[in-house]
């Protein structure tokens, strides 16, 4: 094999497909990226088993082959040559030689017949919507997954597509969220009424960092157990959680009895610091919520905090308490400046939900205090 | 805030209490344990200790020794009976009392308003005035430096190590002294060379880690007078209160009114401090004729913050007809429960069962506009 190609755009390719390489395996020939020249691309491949990466890169191709190199070494090298063309060629021990200028690397690569190869995902069914969207909804939604493997179905994010509508939920039992994304245009190019998948929250995390803020779109294939990203030049291939997810809507409240509206910033720093005090253990913070103000308070062996701040009320008084670090968490994937968080008692779950146009919410289960 | 602990230490109790109940043994060389063949010692008296004998020799050992000692088998419930008086002496000081065993006790003091030597000379007396015993007693600011100040000069003694002796006292000191190293580590350390606490201070804290593993640590923190332990009570504690006598006799609510908010502070901070919370607020007089008097309020809410004691407290004493002038006042907490939180998970059947069931019961109660359904609980506490 051997090729020329421009260097940053093999880093960028490198760079992508490291993210399927898994830190921590049993087969070494995973720690590899499988490099593939043919016609005038080339491929860079990592898997994990679980999750897999493709990215194409253009390139001058000499001679078509494949070879695997070590990715953790060959992206810090490339990384580390000067601007300009990059020669890379293999031979049939796998020594692998990156030539650049007068800079000549030589690195033991693995036999390619040894990598895992990659399924092909069927493209009879898909969907896709613009990368901004898909990266929004990730950043709005994966943190609330289950972090525990006895409930697998929950480690994933529901995604729920419909022609003009796409839902996400996530949630762990504690807390949920909700993401809508409406569309004039329909997420479907075939004849489909629904389409209902449960993606890793892992998986997510990772296509969330190749994805860029752009409106170019991605296509989701997807089969009853497996779903293809393909985002520009790279494939990213990944298994679905099966099973049943939780009926939503079954859970989510419908009546309040207690509204507020608050600065979103104002609401983070004031638990920021009752965190700070609150037992490390259970980030207990507590809420007062008056006629026109909310006292945010905590206490624990270290101390104890507690400060009042103006906000509108609408309906009931009310104490009640959480976990600060649930309400945090879904207040920094917040972009809007006010939230509205709606109550019914202490020991019902409150929805915080941004003000203005977008439409996702999140649902957090209180602390019973005895 | 620096702690004050105490550490008790009963003086050969067993052979103490024999010569107690047996006045011709007094003076005498007293050994009681195991009188079988392979008994061993479990306390000797003082004057048995000069024939070499000590707790955990072998009784044979010891009747060679001194072979004219008096021999009495272990009568452990007379010592029971005897430790359950010097215990309730030291739970008359404080509910901060951990028992370590049958003769040997930990007293945290920091908020009993007094000096710890008094408390300290209180408690040998007594002790002394109600079973005939002496006690030895050791002050410090942690569990460590408190036994070992009670090992200082026994027996009958009491000792204070304060911060400015540390670590100068602990430096003559053999490393077995050291809580956490035995005979098998202090062999460990001779072989190295390490004879004395002052040799042990030059060893770096890698090395000890090396050694003991995470004892290393507290080791080497102990020996430089940090041990965080906590005195811990194993007793549930069932108030926690504070009174004063007033240095002169008063009618002014304002003045009571005053004491009970600075007597709320120190309660919800020892709230705090045993992570509980109360429901119950006892408002405690004593009028100059000496009769005592108290009034309580059982709130709906566990409360522990001093503003929500206080609160209680000043509306008791604010309805209180005050005939007589009042020579003390004070204030107390009881209903004590641990602070228990419970995150609540939509995915917890049992939970959403709970919830499904209060939400119901809000509503009807609502409804006909009382109380009529209640938790199990709350009828039980309305039957007492």
């Amino acid at each position: 094999m051997k090729f020329v190609c421009d260097k940053n755009s093999l880093l960028e390719g490198v760079n992508i497909a490291i993210r399927g390489v898994s830190s921590r395996t049993t087969l070494p020939i995973l720690q590899g990226i499988k490099i593939t020249a043919r016609g005038n691309v080339i491929k860079l491949s990592g898997t994990d088993l679980e999750i897999g990466i493709e990215c194409q890169i253009p390139a001058v191709i000499e001679e078509e082959g494949e070879t695997v190199v070590p990715a953790r070494i060959f992206s810090d090298l490339v990384k580390k040559l000067p601007e300009g063309e990059v020669e890379v060629k293999s031979d049939s021990q796998n020594t692998v030689n990156v030539v650049s200028g007068d800079i000549n690397f030589s690195i033991a690569g693995s036999n390619p017949e040894e990598f895992p190869e990659i399924p092909e995902v069927s493209r009879e069914k898909s969907f896709k919507l613009p990368q901004s969207i898909l990266k929004d909804l990730i950043k709005k939604t994966v943190f609330c997954v289950s972090e525990e493997q006895t409930r697998p179905i929950l480690t994933g994010v529901l995604f729920e597509v419909f022609p003009n509508e796409l839902k996400a939920v996530a949630l762990d039992g504690f807390r949920m969220a909700i993401y809508s994304y409406k569309s004039e245009k329909s997420f479907f190019d075939e004849e489909a009424e629904k389409y209902s998948l449960v993606i890793p929250g892992d998986t997510l995390d990772e296509i969330s960092r190749i994805l860029e803020d752009e409106e170019t779109e991605v296509i989701i294939y997807h089969t009853s157990n497996q779903v293809l990203f393909q985002i520009d030049n790279t494939k990213v291939i990944s298994r679905l959680l099966e099973g049943s997810f939780i009926n939503y809507n079954a859970v989510l409240p419908k009546d309040f009895k207690t509204e507020i509206t608050i600065n979103k910033d104002v609401f983070m720093e004031s638990l920021e610091r009752a965190s700070l005090i609150a037992e490390s253990k259970n980030n207990l913070v507590k809420f007062e919520i008056g006629d026109s103000f909310i006292v945010i308070s905590s206490s624990s062996e270290k101390g104890s905090m507690s400060e009042k701040l103006e906000v509108e009320v609408k309906g009931m008084l009310l104490e009640i308490a959480f976990n600060s670090r649930y309400l945090l968490d879904a207040l920094k994937a917040i972009n809007e400046e006010e939230v509205n968080l709606y109550f019914i008692n202490s020991i019902n779950p409150l929805i915080i939900k941004p003000v203005g146009e977008k439409e996702y919410l999140y649902m957090i289960l209180p602390v019973k205090l005895n | 805030m620096k702690r004050k602990i105490i550490h008790v230490d009963m003086d050969a109790f067993f052979a103490s209490i024999e010569q107690q109940d047996n006045p011709e043994y007094r003076g005498k060389p007293v050994i009681v344990g195991g009188l079988s063949g392979r008994g061993v010692v479990s306390t000797c008296s003082y004057e048995a200790r000069k024939y070499g004998i000590h707790s955990a020799m072998p009784m044979y050992m010891a009747k060679k020794l001194c072979p004219q000692g008096i021999f009495l088998p272990v009568r452990r419930k007379r010592y029971e009976e005897v430790s359950e008086q010097i215990f309730k002496i030291l739970y008359d000081i404080t509910p901060f009392v951990e028992p370590v065993s049958i003769d040997e006790a930990y007293l945290d003091v920091t908020h009993v308003d007094k000096n710890p030597e008094d408390i300290a000379l209180e408690i040998k007396k007594r002790v002394k005035d109600a079973t005939g015993l002496t006690v030895s007693v050791g002050i410090s600011y942690n569990k460590f430096l408190a036994k070992l100040a009670s090992d200082w000069n026994k027996p009958d003694g009491l000792m204070v190590i304060t911060e400015d002796m540390v670590p100068e006292i602990l430096k003559p000191l053999p490393v077995t002294k050291v809580h956490g190293i035995g005979e098998k580590s202090a062999e460990k350390l001779r072989s190295i060379g390490i004879e004395t606490v002052e040799d042990l201070l030059k060893l770096p804290q890698e090395n000890l880690i090396e050694l003991f593993g995470k004892t290393g640590v507290e080791i080497y923190n102990r020996i430089r007078g940090i041990d965080e332990r906590p005195v811990e009570t194993m007793r549930e504690i069932k108030s926690i209160g504070k009174e004063k006598t007033l240095e002169k006799d008063t009618k002014n609510k304002e003045l009571l009114i005053q004491h009970l908010k600075e007597f709320s502070e120190i309660v919800s901070e020892e709230l705090i401090k045993e992570r509980l919370y109360c429901r119950t607020v006892t408002v405690k007089i004593k009028t100059a004729d000496f009769a005592v008097h108290t009034k309580s309020k059982t709130v709906d809410k566990y409360i522990r913050f001093s503003e929500d004691i206080y609160e209680v407290a000043k509306g008791i004493l604010e309805e209180w007809k005050l005939e007589q002038y009042v020579r003390l006042i004070g204030l107390s907490v009881s209903n004590l429960s641990p602070v228990k939180y419970e995150q609540l998970s939509f995915l917890d059947k049992r939970l959403v069962k709970v919830i499904k069931a209060g939400n119901l019961a809000e509503e009807i109660n609502k409804r006909i506009g009382k109380k009529i359904i209640k938790k199990g609980s709350e009828l039980l506490k309305d039957n007492k």
